[in-house]
């Protein structure tokens, strides 16, 4: 596995994994959402600057990770349900390079188009007035579409480790629904969640951290995912622990620093 | 093939056996979270009951989804029988753990709402599961045998959409809105039942409206 770098033999596969996500029906539901929610929104305060910065970020830190998390997952989940794993075994390529093709097939595009969703932001932050309440710091935009491809990665981790009927959705509502739970307990939660830090579990106050840190965080957890989508098999669970023990312990060393 | 036949799979576990169980964990495991935590009361008993019914309703999407859907096209039990019988039992297993926590939630609601609240939250309940299975029963039409999969995007996205209009506001607590926001979701239980009985329909039956047969003039 350290062997593999985005090598051209690796590229076309990144290139068609990415493809099969971009043309998910799954992923169409989201601008269909923004866009219609967008739409039937009231906007008491006008269409201004600061609405279209809060939509976006809804769209980006919200409605995506939710449909990316299925969309990953359906492409990720693919040959096994359509039960081709048994021909994809004799094709010239490995499992583990098909998954790194995978992992970054679906890492990259989200992160591409959150990053340029971020932008946008940021272009509508320097050109108009946005309510401080709803603004976002540098390094709260930067965490964006981090949050976006660890949604997609947690959609190919759920293929890898849950390969059974309805593993997204207990994987879904793990991540969601027991995140809040067992982050929301403490006042430093929300730094340990997968989630932006721009906002606070049920308008709590606001703890101090580092939003710079945060994003190294979550880079730290997609890299966890990663890695434990690549070494699924029984085989390379020797590799998982080499490799898996210190990049876990890197991202809570960065889960740690992020706080004062 | 007799009604028998669907006494005899409940009977002998096969269809039990055959429903996907897994995804019912999330509910479970809101309701022991529910029974074991909220033993004094709870603040938001509306917001347990609907994250609850939810999940029941996450986790009946998949109840269609049928590994045998291409042999069983053959047999002489028709689509809509086999589709009910599994519904049925979706029935009984969603049924139990909505009634127990209705019945050891409810009485943190002010006793003046609690009927409305009961009623108000089972009627969204009934709302979200037809939604999964019109869903589970037209992707099933369209030859998906699997259809669970794409009913828990489709709900969350019903449900986000269903939230995004504040003109006519469908997630409302106890009060003056209360009565309009459940005549909604009565509508969506209608609209979606509706769906889910065409969805049903046999495709190789005779079309209603012509009496034909498909691929006949």
């Amino acid at each position: 596995m350290a062997t593999v770098a985005v090598s051209p033999a690796l590229a076309p596969l990144i290139g068609r994994e990415a493809r099969r996500l971009a043309r998910h029906p799954v992923m169409r539901l989201i601008p269909i959402i923004a866009g219609v929610a967008a739409a039937l929104d009231g906007a008491s305060g006008g269409r201004n600057a600061g609405y279209w910065y809060g939509t976006i970020f809804t769209a980006v830190a919200f409605f995506g990770p939710i449909f990316v998390v299925f969309a990953a997952n359906l492409v990720a989940s693919g040959a096994r349900r359509s039960r081709a794993e048994e021909m994809l075994r004799v094709t010239p390529t490995t499992d583990t390079r098909r998954t790194w093709a995978m992992c970054l097939g679906v890492a990259l595009p989200t992160a591409g188009i959150g990053a340029v969703l971020v932008g946008a932001m940021a272009l509508l932050d320097s050109a108009y007035y946005i309510p401080p309440d709803t603004q976002l710091s540098a390094g709260e935009l930067v965490q964006l579409p981090v949050i976006l491809a660890g949604a997609g990665l947690l959609g190919v981790l759920a293929a890898r480790w849950l390969p059974f009927t309805g593993g997204v959705l207990i994987t879904f509502v793990a991540a969601t629904l027991g995140g809040v739970v067992v982050f929301g307990r403490f006042p430093t939660g929300i730094w340990w969640m997968w989630w932006t830090t721009g906002y606070t579990f049920e308008n709590r106050t606001p703890v101090a951290g580092n939003p710079w840190l945060h994003a190294a965080y979550l880079v730290g957890l997609c890299a966890c995912a990663v890695l434990a989508a690549v070494c699924r098999d029984r085989a390379r669970w020797h590799r998982l622990a080499v490799l898996g023990v210190p990049v876990a312990a890197a991202t809570l060393l960065l889960g740690r620093l992020q706080l004062p | 093939m007799t009604p028998s036949v669907a006494g005899e799979l409940v009977r002998s576990g096969h269809l039990v056996r055959s429903l996907r169980l897994a995804p019912f964990v999330p509910a479970a495991v809101a309701v022991v979270g529910f029974l074991v935590a909220r033993r004094d009361g709870t603040p938001d008993a509306l917001g347990d009951l609907r994250v609850l019914g939810v999940l029941l309703a996450l986790g009946s999407g998949y109840v269609l989804d049928d590994s045998a859907a291409v042999t069983l096209q053959a047999a002489p039990y028709g689509l809509a029988r086999r589709l009910w019988l599994r519904i049925g039992c979706a029935v009984a297993i969603v049924a139990p753990p909505w009634i127990v926590m209705i019945a050891y939630l409810l009485p943190s609601v002010p006793a003046g709402y609690r009927r409305d609240v009961g009623l108000g939250l089972t009627a969204e309940l009934a709302a979200m599961l037809a939604v999964v299975w019109a869903v589970a029963a037209w992707a099933r039409r369209r030859g998906i045998d699997q259809p669970g999969i794409v009913t828990t995007p489709a709900l969350l996205a019903s449900l986000l959409l269903a939230t995004s209009i504040s003109s006519a506001p469908m997630l409302v607590g106890p009060g003056p809105q209360w009565t309009a926001a459940h005549l909604r979701w009565s509508g969506v239980v209608a609209g979606a039942t509706m769906v889910l009985l065409a969805g049903m329909r046999d495709p190789a039956a005779r079309r209603i409206l012509t009496g034909t047969l498909p691929g006949r003039r």
